[in-house]
């Protein structure tokens, strides 16, 4: 937290002193050549979320918020930050949920492991009904990796056992 | 069928009874884990139901006026009555109760009530745009993470928690506040918690 | 006021009636009473009179202007045309729900009056199914839960109590104690023809769904598993799924035409609702089938289809057509937690049904190899299934982070995309070697055979394509891209499945050819009509690869740009696919185009390549009574993409105007995929002849599937 406030403090001096720069009609050249595209700004701002207009990003969201941050987007491109830092920016100061794309840390982990883990499980639990219903030992999923002339004469005996046992 | 026989598995056929109650329950008991944890999910929270329950911790930096860098928390204000206020610079309902709060703000802070403001979801120029133009002087800082929104489950903008010399949330405000209700609240918990 | 009262005595009499059926048609089974299962199935068709006759009092309603009737009053107003009257049937949660019920009454009928001599065993069980699932919607809306208000304040639970009594508002027919002067209208958004049509398709999709679920209940609990049921059903999905699957499209196609972002699907809580239960019916739809070949997997489709039912049930609440923008709106009103519980009970006792009547479902066959038929479609389902939990845990994630971490969430499209983009492409692979594979087992040697020339194609088109630049400039692909290399390899496999499906009808038509002598287009027509389910399955799979490219297209290479321009300033936008457009600001103008909506539109010259084609109008429409504008893009079709242009804004009566504008390649390919699907789920639907009934159990009872032999 007193990282980020003191991040923010600078940012703050910072921002307003470029404020006090625009305001006096200072560094337009400098300032000029730095700035940023309408779809500069926008590549940004896509990858957020707008919080008070749920699941819409913030190019394409019109409320005044989002023209404040959009605002905010561009005065950090002019800075010459890189858009991973803005994103970062963001994030830190007014949570993680604003990013489009969940980070991986804290909460939002969660929301990648957890369907990882639902399909491994799947798998799991379809291998062993395979195995199951095949009625055939492990070897039979293991040969799958194997060679392919192995896996043939493993089938042809399979297939032969299946058809006497058949009969 | 008799192709089918094999593949049950022994275990199952010796006690298909045991053997498949206990699935059953294991499902029954992850489906139930799941609509619970839906059903209390959905419930609308509202910041209300912090009435009379002690607030949680906040802190924010001062960006405005006298205090600015200076931190203020809810440890370091226990012992004084605080008003933490919830707002954001595009809030057309903020600004019908900026200036009661700065008034009242003037006129208890001798008496021990710390009106703390914090800025929601704003962008600093904004933000301090916003303090500018109401003239505002009380500690005002922005909510870092928007952690304080979450923590406090406040539903939009503005909010107001009045918190007591001891911290608790002795009523929370949804929407602005007027004049009358605001210095009744105020002369309430200051008589209230008076040694 | 004759009418609303009318209405209300009639919803409140479809309800007494739809439980009394369920009750009558219950007991009638247990104590073998025909005349009460008789009784049960005329009050099935009564309920559904009653209803017809309740939608005929709402449009006179709706169309009449009573304002004093709530629902009217929230949905029309008097300036609104008559037709977008009557549409707003469907535009409020009242209305909807009492359509959703009468579609359900329909539905219920017509599967009780026309399996009455195939599967007469189930009728009662599914007339109680049905029954039960349409008097909890009826009683929603005819205000039945108002009466337990009373006594839950008795008991203490003043705020159920109040939700409770809030209820009775959700009866279409509500009478307010005034008549307003005039009603708040319409949303904007949803005059538009799209917006008209999704509900009735999507709630005609959900409910076909509730019909299979009733006969798979009603076979359970009369140990009645054998393939009776899964043949009375078989139809009612294929139309369920086929109404879904229009839903869906025509959904994306109003999102795509009118909310002006450029896009098609947002993977908001609302559309995830639709998609969830149409991801589970498509599996089910796969894996019944071999159940009905090799009567295997019969729990697990079971266990499909009431998975389907529960999401339909909860779809229906998430996408009736009010604005709940977030599933946080569920809990605001006492239908959220009514609807919960609901499915909760209907879930938990399915389950418990399913795990007395387990022994029943034993399978028939065993899987012989995983070098089968069987094996790829319990892949197929295995990926239905994850793309399904993923996009649920998507949508139900902001829920459990605040519940357990107090963390806010808001899960954007990038997390369902970066999860299920992966997964739908591996179903686009397995979409390809099913058809390959012959049901029991095959060897490498004869899949090697037939997979040779598909995978020679596939082989070729991505080698291709990442070797010569001039060709992937034809597949829209600048070789810039960083997920050049994916995309080629999807590329390749999309190719894959068209030869697949090629080789299979020519196969067909070569074998039909050599033993009958017909002339090519005779033997291609007796192929799909002799085997409509297998041909028309091919049809909706390739209208499946034609949607694939459209999302391609549209996800990896499309172009925007937002631009500020004075007038009579132009601009150029570089297109992957056709060259540049170069967009010229002419001016704006402002005129009506209905009686309570003004238009300003923007006037754009296009040349392409430097050649004058054409002007184009983006513009905003205000509509007066809401006070509302919305924006109303642009376009310029073409197969190859679309010109998509939006007036974000101007200034100082349009000296100067700001645009987004995108190129959305290959978008098309979605809305003509999506016909063919629909025309290849038509093929598969429509009556089959006598003789390929026979063929179909000739070929069931020899184990054997219907294909031609294989040279």
């Amino acid at each position: 937290m007193q990282v980020f406030g003191e991040i923010f403090q600078r940012l703050t001096r910072l921002t307003l002193f470029l404020t006090l720069v625009y305001a006096l009609g200072g560094l337009p050249a400098l300032a000029l050549a730095q700035e940023p595209s309408l779809d500069d700004i926008n590549r940004v701002a896509k990858q957020l979320s707008c919080p008070t207009c749920a699941g819409i990003n913030v190019a394409d969201c019109p409320t005044e918020t989002c023209a404040q941050w959009r605002a905010k987007i561009g005065e950090l491109l002019a800075e010459g930050k890189t858009d991973q830092e803005i994103l970062e920016y963001f994030a830190a100061r007014y949570g993680d949920h604003v990013l489009q794309m969940p980070p991986t840390r804290g909460v939002f982990l969660s929301i990648w492991v957890v369907p990882v883990l639902a399909i491994l499980a799947g798998l799991g639990l379809l291998g062993y009904l395979v195995r199951r219903w095949t009625g055939a030992s492990a070897a039979m999923v293991a040969s799958v990796t194997s060679n392919e002339e192995l896996q043939d004469e493993y089938l042809k005996r399979v297939e032969q056992e299946l058809s006497m046992w058949r009969e | 069928m008799t192709r089918g026989e094999p593949s049950t598995v022994p275990a199952l056929r010796a006690h298909p009874g045991g053997r498949r109650l206990i699935w059953l329950i294991v499902v029954l008991t992850l489906l139930g884990t799941l609509i619970g944890l839906l059903a209390l999910g959905l419930q609308p929270r509202t910041s209300r139901l912090l009435q009379g329950k002690p607030a949680p911790p906040f802190e924010i930096t001062a960006v405005n006026g006298d205090f600015v860098g200076q931190k203020f928390s809810l440890a370091n204000l226990r012992g004084d009555v605080v008003v933490l206020n919830i707002w954001a610079s595009w809030c057309v309902e903020c600004m019908r109760e900026a200036a009661v709060l700065e008034q009242a703000w003037r006129a208890y802070r001798e008496r021990g009530v710390w009106f703390i403001g914090v800025d929601y979801l704003d962008t600093d120029t904004a933000g301090l745009a916003y303090l500018k133009r109401f003239g505002i002087t009380y500690p005002n800082g922005p909510d870092i993470g928007s952690r304080i929104y979450q923590d406090y489950h406040a539903t939009g903008v503005p909010e107001t928690f009045f918190i007591d010399r001891e911290g608790i949330v002795q009523h929370v405000q949804i929407g602005p506040i007027g004049q009358a209700q605001l210095y009744a609240l105020l002369d309430r918990l200051l008589t209230k918690d008076s040694p | 006021m004759m009418a609303a009262d009318l209405g209300y005595v009639a919803l409140s009499l479809a309800f007494v009636l739809a439980i009394s059926s369920a009750v009558a048609a219950w007991w009638g089974e247990r104590r073998r009473a025909i005349e009460l299962i008789l009784s049960a199935r005329n009050s099935v068709l009564a309920v559904a009179g009653l209803l017809t006759f309740a939608i005929a009092l709402e449009l006179y309603l709706l169309l009449s202007s009573d304002f004093r009737v709530m629902y009217v009053a929230q949905v029309t107003n008097r300036a609104m045309p008559a037709f977008f009257k009557l549409t707003a049937l469907w535009g409020g949660q009242a209305g909807s729900l009492l359509f959703w019920s009468w579609l359900m009454s329909l539905f219920a009928a017509a599967a009780v009056s026309g399996s009455w001599r195939r599967a007469q065993i189930l009728i009662p069980k599914v007339i109680v199914v049905t029954q039960l699932t349409l008097a909890f919607f009826l009683s929603l809306i005819s205000g039945v839960w108002a009466l337990a208000a009373s006594p839950l304040r008795a008991i203490g639970l003043a705020e159920s109590a109040s939700l409770m009594a809030e209820m009775e508002t959700l009866t279409p027919f509500y009478q307010l104690g005034f008549t307003p002067a005039d009603g708040s209208g319409l949303n904007p958004l949803l005059r538009h023809w799209g917006m008209i049509i999704h509900p009735p398709l999507l709630y005609l999709g959900f409910v076909g769904f509730v019909i299979p679920f009733a006969f798979a209940v009603a076979a359970l609990s009369t140990r009645q598993t054998s393939d009776v049921w899964i043949r009375v059903i078989r139809r009612w999905t294929l139309v369920a799924w086929l109404f879904l699957s229009m839903g869906l499209l025509v959904g994306m196609w109003w999102a795509y035409g009118v909310l002006g972002w450029g896009g098609y699907w947002g993977w908001d809580p609302v559309e995830n609702a639709a998609l969830m239960p149409w991801l589970t019916g498509t599996a089910f739809l796969h894996s019944v089938v071999i159940q009905e070949r090799r009567g295997m997997f019969k729990v697990w489709n079971v266990v499909l289809i009431m998975i389907t039912y529960s999401l339909v049930i909860f779809g229906t609440f998430l996408t009736r057509s009010g604005v709940v923008s977030s599933v946080h709106a569920f809990a605001q009103s006492g239908v959220g937690p009514l609807f919960l519980g609901f499915v909760a009970a209907t879930f938990i006792a399915s389950v418990i049904l399913l795990f007395e009547r387990l022994d029943s479902l034993r399978s028939e066959h065993m899987l012989d190899s995983l070098m089968s038929r069987e094996a790829i479609f319990l892949l197929n389902n295995l990926l239905f299934l994850a793309i399904f939990f993923v996009t649920f845990w998507g949508t139900i994630f902001p829920v459990i982070s605040e519940l357990l971490a107090g963390q806010k969430a808001i899960v954007g499209p990038p997390f369902f995309n970066q999860v299920n983009g992966p997964l739908f492409a591996l179903l686009v692979l397995t979409m390809g070697i099913a058809p390959l594979m012959p049901w029991r087992r095959t060897s490498l040697g004869k899949l090697g055979r037939l997979v040779l020339w598909p995978s020679v194609a596939g082989l070729i088109t991505t080698l291709g394509l990442l070797a010569i630049p001039s060709l992937r400039q034809f597949a829209v692909l600048p070789s810039t891209q960083l997920h050049m290399v994916p995309v080629t390899i999807f590329y390749g496999l999309l190719v894959f499945v068209v030869v697949v499906i090629g080789q299979e009808f020519w196969r067909g038509i070569h074998a039909r050819r050599r033993t009958t002598g017909e002339t090519w287009l005779r033997a291609l027509l007796n192929l799909i009509g002799h085997n409509r389910r297998r041909y028309g399955g091919y049809l909706v799979h390739l209208g499946v690869v034609m949607i694939a490219l459209g999302v391609i297209g549209t996800n990896f290479f499309k172009v925007e740009t937002q631009r500020n321009l004075s007038k009579g300033a132009s601009f150029t936008i570089t297109s992957p696919l056709t060259g540049s457009y170069t967009l010229t600001y002419e001016g704006l103008n402002l005129h009506a185009t209905a009686e309570d909506v003004r238009r300003t539109a923007a006037t754009l010259r296009i040349a392409q390549e430097g050649r004058f084609v054409g002007l184009i109008q983006p513009s905003q429409d205000f509509f007066i009574p809401q006070q509302q504008a919305i924006t109303v893009p642009a376009m310029r079709h073409s197969l190859a993409e679309d010109l998509y242009i939006i007036l974000a804004g101007w200034e100082d009566d349009g000296t100067t105007a700001t645009f987004k504008v995108y190129i959305e390649p290959l978008v098309n390919w979605l809305w003509i995929g999506g016909l063919v699907l629909v025309l290849g789920t038509a093929v598969a639907v429509w009556p089959a002849r006598l003789e390929e009934h026979r063929t179909a159990l000739a070929a069931r009872a020899s184990g054997q599937p219907v294909a031609m032999e294989s040279s």
